[in-house]
């Protein structure tokens, strides 16, 4: 019955991001549609024809009342229809995003992955060695790189690592003399183009971890049923297992969350390194105003991260017995 | 009467404010980074006035550090520390702004809806839960892009106005914990009302966490707007990290030198550094909120 | 005087889809008077830190009227009338959680009084040493430290003189000394009675120590409560040398008597069982019945009501053993 709830409340979630992005670009000083709309007009462009451009870029008539605007809106986007993009000219939205995701599905889920572990290593280490020169000097790290933007890692590696030591190749996510497809040449252009931004993900992220990590290991360490394991006589293995299956369970929210930190991240690593992601898309399209593309990036990015709120919920109340209902 | 019992708790506050942030060489550390960054904030048109600091100079394009440009010069021959020391003002003064706008919304949202409850908690929390679950920075981007925002509120409402919505349910759910404690009952049997609940029983005991969160807002925002300009998408203001790194990426072409190496990295430092600062003071702020934590030396 | 009427406090428990409603205190009627004390004695679970609650006007009763010196302390709305409400104070069980641990003892004391204006501003140090001195505390001591500065002992005691800032008519003292060191308890006892009778103060002692009870209700009033049910009332005395609820007998019997033959033993009644029935599932007649020994026919009916001895007028019992019993004899 939970499910039902929660499942309702996301698409409640949805539709309000959707109506939110509607009335924040129809309604808001600047609203890009009437822009363009009188900038035809000024141009000399005849306003039935005007219109009718506007038309095909945006999927709305200017003169039609809000409302209708809206309806259209939500009709259109419930049939898969984001509109057209204005800087590939005439290309539908939907496609263009569905072409540039896998890179970035690719980089960031390695990226998170190997944080995650990073994280989860240094995390228990800090919190067995707690309060010992190593507690303090790991912990302010991690707290620094905890929040660091991806911009500031990503500039910092492609720098040092393409121009001072040009170790790495740059731009693009493989090379030019490779085919695509599934070959040999091409999976080692990728990887090898890959570790960069995915060195950047990694060490925009582990701080979080690291720290979340730490304290629900020192949380658990202070746990009766650990004290007991030491007591029963347990090896060191076994109690760390006992430990890390414990203080992993609360990161799992987490781990979740990150994600829309992480698309986030995403724009700025994609743009440095120019790989043909959505982040990539988006950073474009913002600095072009392609307001169909932006709006789209935008609804698929919020839609994707609220439904994945809601399956790590549920996933998380059938691994931990303590809050199945 | 009432006079000397003020003054004499409010010097041994501030004797032991002295003595939190000096008891640890790191808050040392972190008290003096601060300091250089508002000194540069405050000051720095003084030291470099823009006027002449921030002139092109074609003959000293990507030179390295001198004792005339401690940091280097630009591409365009334009010594790096100035723009450094320049864009500090602008930076903060948007970080703390926007700060200061997460910390009264995220407060405010969090302590009606958990206080009054029912419907109108209802609400709140599920428009705090859309703000929640977008990812933000698409969302700042989408806001900036149609704004096209470059005066320095506009900036602030923006970076506030994505934001508060984490902060404001940790209130809550504070709150909600707090309020359920006998002290607050107590307040209640004494006949306070509830707005004297709110501000003067419960707010009290959540000021660490507020003040911590005010200063972590302070970097997370200067992230973005950086981050913002550093796309392009914020029209520019010519002095700022941003711009700086906006221009090393995508203008300047100094990624395709390595002279450029303090031009680059300047920046990044810059952010680095304040960050780091703001870490070292957050656990000298902990104890100052929370009397539980001091270390009270002669009174018992 | 402080009375309650036919008090009765439901709470709705969430069970799956549904709720159920259990009765917390049910058709509970007392009453203290200035200067007086009443002890209401029972074990944990029984209602009594809700009928504390309802009595100082902090936990509105779902049906049944609080009266203050004859002023309803909840209005129509069941939300509590101010004036009344001041006139009741609830001294809490732990004084830890009791003290906002961000305030010092000014802080704490001087809110309740610039919040009513209850002292002219340049007073309120001048207020808050009083307030302390009463409560046998030193001013200059303990005015400017914070809760976790200060001894279990004078913690309580600054949570009394919180109390007394507003100047109440009436304490609800909630097992006010079950936190404070054993060695200290008798001076806590002392200072809570030595105040009410200096102030002229009513008041209600909730425990679930009969030893505790009869030294604070010497000459007062004993309630035994038992599942949200007063099964006993009467004077302090009488309850204790002469108890007739089977219940009230149990629990006088189960004080451990510093010499042999002394204590409270009346009769040697061992309950049926340890269990005390669910509040979701009572028993439908008396909620004694499944535990009592002495039960019979009538008791498994319907729950008997408290009725006065037809001997002694000022003692109340609900059983229908001890009522039965002296109609006939």
């Amino acid at each position: 019955m939970r499910v039902v709830r929660r499942f309702g409340v996301s698409l409640l979630m949805i539709w309000m991001v959707m109506t939110i992005t509607f009335f924040m670009i129809r309604l808001m000083p600047g609203n890009p549609i009437m822009d363009a709309y009188l900038s035809l007009l000024q141009q000399g462009v005849p306003s039935q024809e005007a219109m009718a451009q506007i038309h095909v870029l945006y999927d709305v008539y200017p003169n039609q009342s809000v409302l209708t605007q809206y309806v259209l809106y939500v009709w259109h986007l419930l049939h898969g229809n984001f509109g057209t993009s204005i800087v590939y000219a005439g290309r539908p939205v939907l496609p263009l995003i569905l072409a540039s995701a896998p890179w970035t599905l690719m980089l960031v889920s390695i990226g998170i992955t190997i944080s995650f572990f990073i994280g989860l290593f240094l995390g228990v280490l800090i919190a067995l060695n707690r309060n010992t020169w190593f507690d303090n000097v790991m912990s302010q790290i991690a707290s620094i790189f905890h929040g660091i933007p991806n911009y500031v890692t990503g500039f910092i590696f492609l720098y040092f690592f393409t121009v001072m030591l040009p170790w790495f190749p740059f731009g693009n996510i493989y090379g030019n003399t490779v085919t695509p497809g599934l070959n040999f040449p091409f999976i080692a252009s990728v990887a090898y183009h890959s570790v960069l931004p995915i060195a950047a993900y990694v060490f925009g992220a582990f701080g979080t971890w690291t720290l979340s990590t730490k304290s629900a290991a020192v949380a658990v360490l202070g746990d009766d049923f650990i004290q007991a394991d030491k007591i029963r006589g347990l090896t060191p293995g076994q109690q760390l297992d006992h430990l890390i299956h414990n203080s992993v369970l609360p990161l799992f929210t987490g781990f979740v969350l990150s994600l829309g930190m992480m698309f986030g991240g995403a724009v700025f690593i994609e743009e440095t390194f120019t790989i043909p992601g959505l982040g990539y898309l988006i950073a474009q399209s913002t600095s072009q105003r392609d307001y169909p593309v932006m709006q789209g990036c935008f609804l698929l990015l919020s839609s994707a991260v609220i439904l994945a709120n809601f399956l790590a919920d549920m996933l998380y109340s059938r691994i931990d017995p303590r809050i199945r209902v | 009467m009432i006079l000397a019992a003020s003054t004499a708790s409010r010097q041994s506050r501030s004797s032991s404010l002295a003595r939190i942030f000096l008891s640890r060489p790191i808050r040392v550390i972190g008290l003096a980074i601060i300091a250089l960054y508002l000194f540069m904030a405050i000051f720095g048109p003084v030291i470099f006035p823009p006027s002449t600091a921030l002139v092109a100079n074609p003959a000293k394009v990507y030179q390295g550090p001198s004792w005339a440009d401690p940091l280097g010069t630009d591409f365009q021959g334009v010594s790096v520390l100035a723009e450094i020391v320049l864009g500090a003002r602008g930076v903060l003064m948007v970080g703390v702004g926007a700060a200061f706008f997460i910390v009264v919304v995220g407060v405010a949202v969090g302590l009606i809806a958990g206080f009054t409850g029912g419907i109108v908690d209802a609400i709140l929390m599920r428009i705090t839960d859309v703000f929640i679950a977008i990812p933000q920075f698409p969302l700042l981007l989408l806001v900036a892009t149609i704004l096209n925002a470059s005066s320095p509120g506009l900036i602030i409402l923006m970076l506030g106005l994505t934001t508060w919505g984490g902060l404001a349910r940790a209130i809550r759910s504070q709150v909600l914990s707090l309020r359920e404690r006998d002290f607050v009952e107590a307040a209640r049997g004494l006949g306070l009302g509830t707005g004297t609940i709110a501000l003067r029983v419960i707010l009290p005991n959540m000021l660490s966490y507020v003040a911590m969160n005010f200063l972590v807002s302070i970097t997370g925002a200067i992230y973005a707007e950086v981050g913002l300009l550093f796309l392009g998408v914020t029209p520019f203001t010519p002095d700022n990290w941003g711009v700086m790194l906006h221009e090393a990426d995508s203008v300047a072409g100094a990624l395709y030198t390595r002279k450029s190496v303090f031009y680059v990295i300047s920046p990044l430092m810059a952010i680095l550094l304040l960050q780091a600062g703001i870490i070292f003071i957050l656990g000298g702020l902990d104890e100052v909120f929370n009397p539980r934590l001091r270390k009270t030396g002669a009174t018992q | 005087m402080l009375r309650c009427i036919d008090l009765v406090k439901q709470f709705r428990l969430q069970r799956g889809w549904s709720s159920v409603a259990i009765t917390v205190l049910n058709h509970v009627s007392l009453s203290v008077g200035p200067n007086q004390v009443l002890c209401i004695v029972g074990e944990s679970g029984c209602g009594k830190t809700t009928l504390g609650k309802t009595l100082a006007g902090l936990l509105p009763p779902t049906r049944g009227q609080v009266l203050v010196d004859e002023e309803s302390l909840f209005d129509q709305r069941q939300k509590p009338v101010a004036s009344a409400a001041l006139k009741v104070q609830m001294v809490h069980q732990d004084p830890f959680s009791a003290l906002n641990p961000v305030h010092t003892v000014y802080e704490e004391l001087s809110l309740p009084l610039k919040y009513h204006h209850l002292v002219p501003a340049r007073q309120i140090t001048e207020e808050c040493e009083r307030l302390l001195t009463l409560t046998g505390l030193e001013p200059n001591a303990v005015l400017h430290k914070y809760p976790h500065e200060l001894s279990g002992g004078q913690r309580q005691r600054v949570v009394l003189a919180r109390a007394l800032a507003v100047r109440p008519r009436y304490l609800i003292a909630d097992e006010a000394v079950s936190m404070v060191d054993v060695s200290s308890r008798l001076i806590m006892l002392d200072l809570f009675l030595s105040i009410a009778e200096k102030e002229q103060i009513g008041l209600v002692f909730i425990t679930h120590d009969f030893g505790l009870a009869r030294y604070v209700a010497v000459d007062g009033t004993i309630a035994v409560m038992y599942l949200g049910r007063i099964v006993e009332l009467g004077p302090t005395e009488t309850v204790i040398h002469q108890p007739q609820h089977p219940y009230t007998q149990i629990l006088l019997s189960s004080i451990p008597p510093l010499q042999a033959g002394e204590g409270f033993t009346v009769s040697k009644l061992t309950p049926k069982s340890f269990d005390v029935p669910s509040l979701e599932l009572l028993p439908p007649g008396c909620g004694f019945e499944p535990r009592c020994p002495l039960a019979f026919g009538p008791c498994r009916q319907s729950p008997p009501s408290l009725t006065r001895l037809s001997q002694d007028p000022s003692h109340e019992v609900a059983c229908y053993g001890t009522t039965t019993a002296s109609a006939a004899s």
